[in-house]
């Protein structure tokens, strides 16, 4: 079972600063160089959030771990963000094992990550027509 | 029936390694969550030891053993690289911040959270790790007895 790596750019009428990354199959020795080979690309473009989909991802392991640090540190110094979504079982445990992502930036699935993108949406949108609160 | 394998150490071996590891406990009945953990487990172990230990060679470098044990798995790794006791291994610092997070010392980490005994030793030049985890599908002497006994390994 090799990886599958699959990027979603958002189409029209979706949140631009968003980009999505699916991820199929093992993260480890084998394939993190190829998942870092395919991320360049991305950071290339302008966004503020990376949401990592890894409904399909059955494994991984430090190799893998260090692929994914590694695209976290990008987007810290973007100034962005960087959530995962659907993480099953096998792959949370050692999420868990190793406190490798931050609380909070975990969703357990795309329902909930699409309500807060919602949220973040709608704020987003206040705050730059203002607040009506205040007018 | 217990499961051997020898490499020299070379990456590219470590792929077919673990897939021959996954296979023989797969026959054995060891469940999917434990086939993946010990997949994992064998993998740590496998890159630590091509990344820090000797370059591959062209006569066999390491050794793999696995048996079943009392309630569980024993895997046993043998290797003839530079002497490194993983269990004298300082912790990660799980509260760094990611951005300056390494995946050094991440893998140890693993090998003791998803182990039941964790044992090192250094015999007649060659790295010798042993790790055990229970394992409630794996046949042994502790399990209780099923009504299809007949059909476990024995040990």
């Amino acid at each position: 079972m090799a990886l599958s790596v699959a990027i979603g750019k958002p189409g029209n009428g979706q949140n631009q600063a968003v980009r999505t990354v699916s991820l199929e199959g093992r993260l480890d020795n084998e394939s993190a160089a190829q998942l870092d080979q395919q991320l360049l690309p991305l950071w290339l473009e302008p966004f503020d959030l990376l949401v990592f989909n890894l409904a399909r991802l059955a494994y991984i392991s430090s190799m893998g771990l260090r692929s994914l640090f590694a695209a976290q540190k990008t987007m810290r110094e973007r100034q962005g963000r960087t959530l995962f979504v659907d993480t099953q079982p096998a792959v949370q445990k050692v999420f868990d094992i190793v406190a490798a992502v931050d609380v909070g930036s975990v969703f357990a699935s795309a329902a909930e990550l699409d309500a807060y993108l919602d949220s973040m949406q709608r704020r987003a949108s206040q705050s730059s027509s203002g607040d009506p609160d205040r007018a | 029936m217990g499961f051997t394998l020898r490499l020299t150490g070379h990456p590219d071996e470590i792929p077919g390694a673990l897939h021959a590891l996954e296979a023989w406990l797969g026959s054995e009945g060891v469940s999917d969550e434990d086939r993946g953990e010990w997949r994992l487990l064998a993998e740590e172990v496998l890159m630590n030891i091509v990344q820090h230990g000797s370059p591959p060679q062209a006569a066999e470098s390491i050794r793999i053993d696995g048996r079943f044990h009392g309630d569980g798995v024993e895997l046993r790794v043998e290797d003839r690289g530079r002497p490194f006791d993983p269990c004298a291994a300082p912790p990660p610092d799980l509260s760094a911040p990611l951005e300056v997070r390494r995946a050094g010392g991440l893998g140890v980490h693993l090998l003791r959270s998803l182990t039941d005994e964790m044992a090192y030793a250094y015999r007649d030049g060659r790295n010798v790790l042993t790790l055990r985890k229970r394992s409630p599908a794996a046949p042994g002497p502790q399990r209780p007895a099923q009504p299809e006994a007949g059909a476990e390994h024995p040990l």
